[in-house]
């Protein structure tokens, strides 16, 4: 009793936050669903609003962008704005610390707003494994609304191994005014059951949206993504590049559609999936479809679930490498053009050496 | 070093080696010759460890060991390196990472610390000057896109960087232009020493004029039908196969 009460304390809780981020960092603290102003470190130029009142504000300007949005006003979580005034070098971080000990589990509804013109990094990590007694579920719904010319790269990760929920439920919706930019970067790790539901709306002409993620399953983890990309715009671009390592019990389903409106002329978009399986009991599922209605344009989709190439293994075992490390070489060089999408060279380290770690824990069967 | 005894493998059931012996002492240069089909590359995948091929009889001697039961991974390491006669293209692995992470593997076996990476580009460099290579070579994807010249090339520089005792070469002079030709057979030289052996795999005699051999073998049906010094390989361009593995 005492060991969980200290672990849900503030020394443990700054202690974790150590691990992920360094003081000079800037970040968003948002503990058991609230900003902790205290604890976060917000850089000039971007407004968490998450106290009540600032919530109606947040509410009546999302309502005028979102169809989703209750227009009651009511929301559960918060809005982080990023005004003009940012002048952010590194990336933001947007922290989720969770020890409460909600039975049933949380419901976030975040709302993320660029305006005119920002470009801005932000990554979300959601931590939770501290001291909680029993495993959570967690639903959390984002909604993105980038103005025109805006610019977003994001990465989210869920911590390996530690993963505290039985299932996430990620609903994420992605607005974008004209000339705006996304690169939208998910991975995906052991734990439990994660359902993405993604949706786009490419509401500008020359908008651009790239969705990049890399799931590496161990154990019975099943993730599974539900994507609708709808250019609604003329000379639109997406891609989406679905990578997937499976091994043990793990499975997957990428049920994605593009979709490009009467009036999207000259949209180019790629749609791609690539998974290798490692064990005979693991699964995956691919159905990229295209719904097009325009006659200009460009769409490319494609599925492939593989095995790891036997004559390239034996090509490294030639060369004195052994099969395990021959295998974690060849899933690296698969993942390799995702992660060369990477821009920031320290997260594309941070990502590659997380990379490493699951592979080395990997096994294999014959 | 290697002795090969009344060796039969077969492939898909289909039998390729059909009884064949042949010893290598430490360094000799033995250059193995014979028509399309004949087993050339087989011999050499099975040396190397390559499961697609069933040995169904006879052994394979490394060091008065025999090897039959032994991984690839180890046999490398037990200092046997075949140079692949189709090198296969690795998307996302780039040479440099390839050849660290096989010298890194080769070190570890020897109980020896891994390289600092100074010290393995400088060696890297080295070699890719011995064979011409330029440095951009490094970063591409392992044989993804390269040329037959280069691909060759590039089983040569892994050669050197391993420094292995038997190599054995699978028609790398082939797709090879003269300049190219001289370059590998002049890095092969380099590397030639009292302790390390070649067992040089070709289907014309012009790489034998740069790599002089100790021994030939013609290689016809799965069994090497005949034996004999340097002048084997000139008979044989004159001759032609048909008048010798008659
Ligand atoms: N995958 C395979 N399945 C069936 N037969 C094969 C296969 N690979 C090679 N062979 C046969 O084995 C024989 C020897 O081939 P190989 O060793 O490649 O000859 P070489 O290198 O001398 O040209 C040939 O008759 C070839 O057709
Ligand atoms: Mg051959």
């Amino acid at each position: 009793m005492m060991k969980s009460q200290s672990s849900l304390g503030l020394d443990s809780v700054e202690n974790t936050l150590r691990s992920i981020v360094r003081e000079s960092d800037a970040y968003v603290i948002i503990r058991n669903g609230h900003c902790d102003f205290e604890l976060s470190n917000i850089p000039d130029g971007v407004n968490v609003m998450g106290e009540s009142k600032e919530k109606e504000l947040a509410a009546t300007i999302l309502a005028n962008k979102f169809e989703y949005v209750a227009k009651d006003g009511q929301i559960d979580g918060l809005l982080i704005e990023c005004t003009s005034s940012i002048r952010l070098d590194e990336p933001l971080y947007v922290i989720f610390l969770d020890n409460s000990q909600i039975e049933q589990g949380r419901i976030y509804h975040n709302f993320y707003l660029l305006r005119e013109g920002v470009r801005v990094n932000i990554i979300e990590k959601k931590l939770s494994d501290l001291g909680r007694a029993k495993k959570q579920n967690l639903n959390m719904f984002s909604s993105w609304f980038l103005e025109n010319e805006s610019a977003l790269t994001y990465y989210g990760y869920e911590l390996p191994n530690k993963s505290p929920y039985y299932s996430i439920n990620n609903c994420v919706v992605i607005r974008q005014m004209g000339n705006s930019s996304c690169s939208f970067f998910t991975f995906y790790w052991e734990g439990g059951v994660t359902n993405n539901e993604l949706e786009v709306f490419l509401d500008g002409e020359f908008a651009a949206c790239k969705l990049y993620s890399v799931s590496l399953l161990l154990n019975s983890t099943i993730v599974n993504h539900k994507i609708r990309m709808n250019h609604n715009f003329p000379n639109c671009e997406s891609c989406q590049l679905y990578k997937g390592v499976f091994n043990d019990n793990s499975s997957s389903h990428f049920d994605s559609i593009v979709y490009v409106n009467k009036h999207a002329q000259k949209t180019s978009s790629t749609q791609q999936n690539n998974n290798i399986i490692l064990s005979d009991y693991a699964s995956v599922k691919s159905d990229p479809q295209l719904e097009i209605f325009a006659d200009d344009v460009k769409c490319a989709h494609g599925s492939t679930v593989g095995q790891v190439d036997p004559k390239a293994l034996f090509y490294l075992q030639s060369r004195g490498i052994g099969k395990k490390d021959g295998t974690a070489l060849l899933l690296q060089g698969f993942l390799c053009d995702v992660i060369d999408e990477i821009v920031d060279l320290k997260l594309r380290e941070f990502t590659l050496n997380e990379f490493y770690k699951i592979l080395s824990i990997n096994h294999y069967y014959e | 070093m290697l002795k090969i005894e009344n060796l039969q493998c077969s492939i898909n059931a289909n039998p390729v080696l059909k009884g064949l012996n042949l010893s290598v002492k430490p360094g000799e240069v033995h250059a193995i010759m014979g028509p399309n089909g004949s087993g050339k590359s087989t011999l050499a995948s099975v040396i190397a460890g390559n499961d697609n091929y069933d040995v169904d009889g006879g052994d394979i001697n490394f060091d008065n060991q025999s090897i039959l039961e032994i991984s690839p991974e180890e046999r490398a390491r037990m200092g046997i390196f075949m140079s692949f006669q189709y090198p296969v293209e690795i998307p996302g692995v780039s040479v440099s990472n390839f050849i660290k992470t096989a010298v890194t593997a080769m070190r570890k076996f020897r109980g020896e610390k891994p390289l600092s990476s100074s010290d393995l580009l400088k060696a890297m460099k080295e070699n890719m000057d011995l064979l011409k290579m330029d440095s951009g070579f490094l970063s591409r994807s392992m044989n993804e896109g390269f040329s037959g010249g280069e691909k060759k090339r590039n089983e040569i520089f892994q050669l050197a960087m391993l420094n292995p005792r038997l190599s054995i070469l699978d028609e790398t002079d082939s797709g090879l232009d003269i300049d190219a030709l001289k370059i590998v057979a002049n890095g092969v030289n380099r590397l030639r020493s009292a302790e390390n052996s070649f067992i040089i795999i070709t289907h014309y005699q012009r790489l034998l004029d740069y790599i002089s051999p100790d021994h030939v073998h013609i290689l016809s049906d799965g069994k090497i039908v005949s034996s004999g010094s340097a002048e084997l390989a000139l008979k044989l361009e004159k001759e032609g196969y048909d008048e010798i593995t008659k």
